[in-house]
């Protein structure tokens, strides 16, 4: 809508109100707009986490169990990491539907196993952010984005990893949390602890969340094998929306970053198609898996550099007040 | 973390909480804790696909977090459920029959800019 705004009456945009607003056609704007035409809108979200009714006890002793490790090695903010895993969908607000008016049946859009990746980000209690990993649902490199994708040489020279999960989802395995420890997290360890002049036998502690996963003897096992100075700690199972630094600020931006990249997207190549004097009712916007696929690395890009502020990494490293 | 309030917190562990005390003990060298919750693989707060609206945009949202919701800029505001919102006159649908005084250039058609994204939309 906005493309097409911008191309017929792009003075709609320019015109500046009493109030100093300018017109955006923002999503609030949309909603009215459709409704007004006879439109309803649906939309399944999953409740928000309920926290445990003790839960100030569990946070507390969590606070003291971490706080002895960081005491008894002596651990830096720099060696101190927290990753999660975010879910992301190709096209984002495929869970808001609308339909006419009264009509039963709801269409759902790009909500499949296929539909959408993962994405690990990683950051420190000394603000910095780590270079993300990154799954796609499929078995084999080809599942991943094309090598000639808009930004991926760039991700490959910062270190970012793309992945194909080699199963039936798009989540993290077994196999993509080890090479994420190999490729991403012990590295950066290493390199902190050369800057540090620390030894390379010094401990660091790796924040995660309680998932099947990471909890695993499978994994808990390799990581005492391959990286026995990585200390796992698990976020109190049911807390993470308030323990776990990256789920307490961050995700808001990181997800804004990645739906305004893709609605971007959408925008140019709206825009493009009616530069072109095609008309618009021949008009259909691109949503291939493959070309969302590539599109998607100067998603994360771009959201990598809009989270990659200090001040925010610090403020969500602090402890929540409970 | 290392604060000495949270270093007296721990040393007095052994008085104040003798049972965690002797299960972080036995724990330090490892770091794991006894936890029968599973989380999900992602969390709600984990799945993009909601929150703020596409137009706002994404050096506000941080402003916001960052200053724990006291900074959030001239022009938006806060909805009932936390999202951010444009509240200026602006986005009222009465838009589409009042395109209000537009500067006129050359042939009396509208001037415009650059129909490129970028230029009248906010930086990313």
């Amino acid at each position: 809508m906005f493309a097409y705004i911008e191309h017929d009456a792009p003075e709609l945009l320019m015109h500046q109100f009493s109030d100093g607003s300018r017109f955006r056609c923002s999503e609030s704007f949309v909603r009215k707009y459709l409704r007004d035409l006879g439109w309803s809108e649906r939309c399944s979200t999953r409740a928000a986490q309920k926290l445990p009714d003790n839960v100030s006890q569990i946070l507390s002793d969590a606070f003291l169990r971490q706080t002895c490790i960081i005491r008894d090695h002596a651990i830096p903010a720099a060696l101190r990491v927290n990753t999660d895993q975010t879910q992301t969908h190709y096209q984002m607000g495929g869970k808001r539907t609308w339909n006419k008016r009264g009509e039963k049946q709801v269409a759902t859009m790009g909500m499949d196993e296929k539909r959408a990746f993962t994405l690990v980000p990683s950051i420190s209690a000394s603000g910095e952010l780590l270079p993300m990993q990154t799954i796609f649902f499929g078995q084999t490199e080809a599942s991943c984005p094309n090598k000639r994708a808009r930004c991926y040489a760039e991700a490959e020279k910062r270190g970012f990893k793309f992945e194909p999960s080699r199963s039936t989802t798009y989540w993290s395995t077994q196999a993509t949390m080890q090479s994420l420890v190999n490729d991403i997290i012990a590295p950066y360890f290493d390199k902190k602890k050369e800057e540090l002049g620390l030894p390379s036998k010094q401990c660091s502690l790796w924040m995660i969340d309680c998932w099947s996963v990471h909890k695993s003897k499978e994994f808990r096992d390799w990581m005492k094998k391959t990286h026995p100075t990585i200390i796992i700690s698990y976020i109190p199972g049911g807390c993470t929306g308030v323990w776990q630094p990256l789920d307490v600020g961050i995700q808001r931006v990181l997800k804004q970053s990645m739906k305004r990249s893709a609605h971007k997207d959408i925008v140019n190549e709206t825009m493009t198609h009616l530069d072109s004097g095609i008309p618009a009712s021949a008009f259909k916007l691109d949503t291939t898996l493959g070309t969302l696929r590539d599109r998607s690395v100067g998603w994360i890009m771009n959201a990598y550099d809009d989270i990659n502020h200090k001040d925010l990494v610090l403020k969500v490293t602090r402890l929540p007040d409970h | 973390m290392t604060s000495p309030e949270a270093l007296l917190a721990l040393r007095e562990l052994p008085r104040t909480n003798p049972t965690l005390y002797d299960e972080i003990s036995a724990n330090r060298s490892v770091g794991e804790e006894s936890n029968e919750v599973e989380e999900d693989a992602f969390s709600p707060e984990n799945e993009i696909d909601g929150s703020d609206e596409t137009d706002i945009p994404t050096e506000v949202v941080r402003s916001l977090v960052v200053s724990d919701g006291r900074n959030i800029g001239d022009g938006y505001g806060l909805d009932n459920d936390g999202t951010i919102v444009r509240v200026g006159t602006a986005e009222g649908t009465s838009l589409i029959e009042d395109k209000g005084t537009v500067e006129l250039g050359r042939g009396h058609r509208a001037k415009t800019g650059s129909k490129r994204y970028g230029g009248e939309w906010e930086g990313h």
